[in-house]
């Protein structure tokens, strides 16, 4: 059964996030974001793992705000004065992003939970840092967890 | 017995707080009190269930973090981990453990591992872990 999503502009993000909780079946992601830090050339790399109630208010639409919005913040946030965000209300007044193809969404999360200079310039690179996989494509052991790296002849 | 059936509570002096009388004269801040964020996830980074959590990252051997929906209004929240099977290793070695790390107002970082006979804190990939999140959000 299709669910229509309130309007939810205005609306605090905390509280449409309930209203999914209740309303809405989380979805679990086959796709995982793997990904090295140029800041971090000796640290293995790194796999982002999408939450399945997150995934499920993108998947449904107008729940989620611009992902421009959280850079906002982060902006704010990396201001050496910084001591509290004054702009969350961009999270709640903002329009909230229609509904996303679940590909759609991992590349929205790649903006949101990865550093920008991962993703940001990403072609002028000289190796790959950013590899979107699928689950069965990971290690299936964590025995050498720490040596994990990006394939650079498959990436 | 008296029951109270209704969908919303908001202050009448200021709509987002409300106060709960606690002990003696003892005022207890509703909104203070309620997790934020919360998750229970494995080493892999797989959510099992969550509220106000984007993602997960598998960082590395013990290394990990949980990325918020709705940021939290600053970097002085609380984050409370544990994990879900408290054994020990086996070899000596002390209790297994989740700390938590670096705190951002969109993340929290949480380390797994143990601390050897030298004192000496070794990530380690445990059991599934938890996190809970006090604080103000934005």
């Amino acid at each position: 059964m299709t669910i229509e999503t309130p309007e939810f502009q205005g609306i605090h993000l905390w509280n449409r996030l309930h209203w999914a909780k209740d309303n809405l079946e989380g979805v679990q992601s086959d796709y995982r974001v793997v990904w090295e830090d140029p800041e971090e050339p000796d640290a293995p790399a790194k796999v982002t793992v999408p939450d399945p109630n997150w995934l499920a208010c993108a998947l449904q639409g107008g729940i989620l705000p611009p992902v421009e919005v959280y850079w906002a913040l982060a902006e704010d946030e990396a201001k050496p004065d910084f001591k509290k965000h004054t702009r969350g209300y961009l999270l709640h007044n903002t329009k909230p992003v229609d509904k996303m193809t679940e590909e759609q969404a991992i590349e929205y999360l790649i903006m949101k939970d990865i550093p920008q200079r991962v993703w940001r310039n990403y072609e002028k690179a000289n190796r790959k840092r950013l590899v979107i996989c699928k689950k069965q494509n990971l290690p299936s052991h964590r025995t050498w967890r720490n040596a994990w790296k990006i394939n650079q002849e498959v990436a | 017995m008296s029951k109270l059936v209704i969908d919303t509570i908001e202050g009448k002096t200021t709509a987002g707080s409300v106060n709960v009388r606690g002990e003696g004269s003892n005022n207890t801040n509703l909104q203070q009190g309620l997790a934020k964020a919360w998750a229970g996830f494995d080493t892999g980074g797989n959510l099992g269930d969550s509220l106000n959590i984007s993602s997960a990252d598998d960082d590395g051997t013990g290394n990990f973090g949980i990325n918020f929906t709705n940021n939290m209004a600053n970097n002085n929240y609380s984050a409370t981990t544990n994990i879900a099977d408290f054994t020990h290793n086996g070899s000596g070695n002390n209790l297994r453990c989740c700390t938590v790390g670096v705190r951002n107002s969109n993340s929290v970082e949480i380390d797994q591992g143990y601390t050897n006979s030298s004192a000496i804190f070794i990530f380690y990939d445990g059991a599934e872990m938890c996190c809970s999140v006090n604080g103000d959000l934005s």
